[in-house]
């Protein structure tokens, strides 16, 4: 008889010999209660736009001063945990002082993107150089006026005002100034 | 044994990856506005001058006279309302009150002559109201100085020109010494300008 052979006859036998044993050890009752239904999830961090996905808020070339370019986007947070939004740009924006956004936070109700309806500020987020833009999250402006926390469904409509800063230099503007190409961004952290 | 240190070191070195990765305590989500874009506009006046002067009298007498034309050409990508205004040096000695200065707009029919030559010159046909093209005449003195504001409009009568890019005039200067004994042993020296701004 072969070595496997051998083992697997005892184990064969220990198994039959314990079938036998559990069998036999129904001597007592027994009593369970449970608790049932349980169960765990993570939460969601959710956040979207009116913007239709693509369209930018402003590109308008040949500007002067005086004269705003204004749009308006609604962001609306759909995350079940409450939580922060700030309002980013993307880096590399152009021109200086020499152009500038406004930002102001409010409602509306009317007007599809990037029509500002009857948009009405609540707020003001930033005034400044759109080339000051804050580009990093951490440094973002606050979605809502004095950071508040965001909830399921919460909607917050921006106003955008972007102006040429009058300027009388002689022969200072000669050439075109421009912002170059860039994004805006609303990130959500859950709080 | 070498390989199991290698091994144990891999270990070690996952272990502390996925620790690494379980830092991020919070969710986050973004929604963007792309590819926004916003440029300004130019005003950008320019003549063909290359720097050298339209009028010249020297040791003049009563009667005298010089011409000159010079070409303005406008640059910028904004509509804009020109201003004619000057600036006269405070080294003179006083002859601006002496001298009779006429400036007329108008165009070179024909090949524009170099500069300053008036060869070709037509004034506009529109009366400004000292005569056909004339947007000035009077003395060298009471002509506007320094500042855009209180400059000659362009032209002005009959509303303020709307300059839009490649648009050009000529401009016929002309200054004539008056017949005055006060006039004798002064002199003056003027800087004309032209003042686009955007409307």
């Amino acid at each position: 008889m072969t070595t496997i052979r051998k083992i697997s006859l005892t184990v064969l036998i220990a198994g039959l010999v314990a079938g036998v044993a559990a069998f036999g050890a129904f001597s007592a009752f027994s009593a369970t209660t449970s608790n049932t239904g349980n169960s765990f999830a993570s939460g969601t961090v959710a956040i979207g736009d009116n913007d239709g996905g693509s369209t930018a808020l402003y590109t308008s070339a040949n500007n002067k001063p005086g004269t705003a370019v204004v749009s308006c986007i609604s962001v609306t947070y759909t995350g079940s945990l409450a939580s922060q939004v700030k309002l980013y740009a993307s880096t590399g924006i152009s021109g200086g002082t020499a152009l500038n956004l406004k930002v102001e936070r409010g409602t509306k109700t009317t007007g599809s993107f990037p029509a500002c309806g009857d948009f009405a500020a609540t707020s003001t987020a930033y005034d400044g150089a759109l080339a000051a833009f804050p580009t990093t999250q951490p440094a973002g402006v606050d979605g809502k006026d004095a950071a508040a926390t965001w909830a399921t469904n919460d909607t917050v409509a921006y106003r955008f005002t972007v102006t040429v800063v009058d300027d009388g230099t002689p022969n200072a503007h000669t050439t075109v100034t421009s912002s170059g190409s860039h994004d805006f961004t609303w990130e959500a952290r859950n709080t | 044994m070498p390989r199991r240190s290698v091994l144990i070191l891999a270990a070690i070195a996952l272990v502390v990856a996925i620790g690494g990765g379980q830092t991020w305590a919070a969710y986050n989500a973004t929604t963007a506005s792309n590819a926004n874009s916003f440029a300004s506009g130019t005003v950008a006046l320019t003549d063909n001058d290359s720097g050298a002067a339209l009028l010249t009298l020297a040791t003049a007498v009563p009667g005298d006279t010089d011409t000159g034309c010079i070409t303005v050409t406008y640059t910028g990508s904004l509509a804009s309302a020109v201003h004619l205004y000057g600036t006269t040096s405070t080294a003179g000695t006083g002859l601006d009150a002496y001298l009779d200065l006429k400036i007329t707009r108008g165009t070179f029919t024909g090949a524009a002559p170099a500069f300053d030559a008036c060869t070709n010159f037509t004034p506009d046909a529109t009366n400004y109201g000292s005569g056909n093209g004339v947007v000035y005449d009077g003395t060298l003195l009471a002509y506007p100085d320094d500042d855009y504001l209180s400059g000659i409009v362009d032209p002005p009568a009959g509303g303020a020109e709307s300059w839009t890019s490649g648009e050009s005039h000529v401009y016929k200067l002309q200054v004539t010494l008056r017949d005055d004994i006060a006039a004798k042993g002064k002199n003056a020296t003027q800087t004309f300008t032209w003042e686009a701004r955007n409307t």
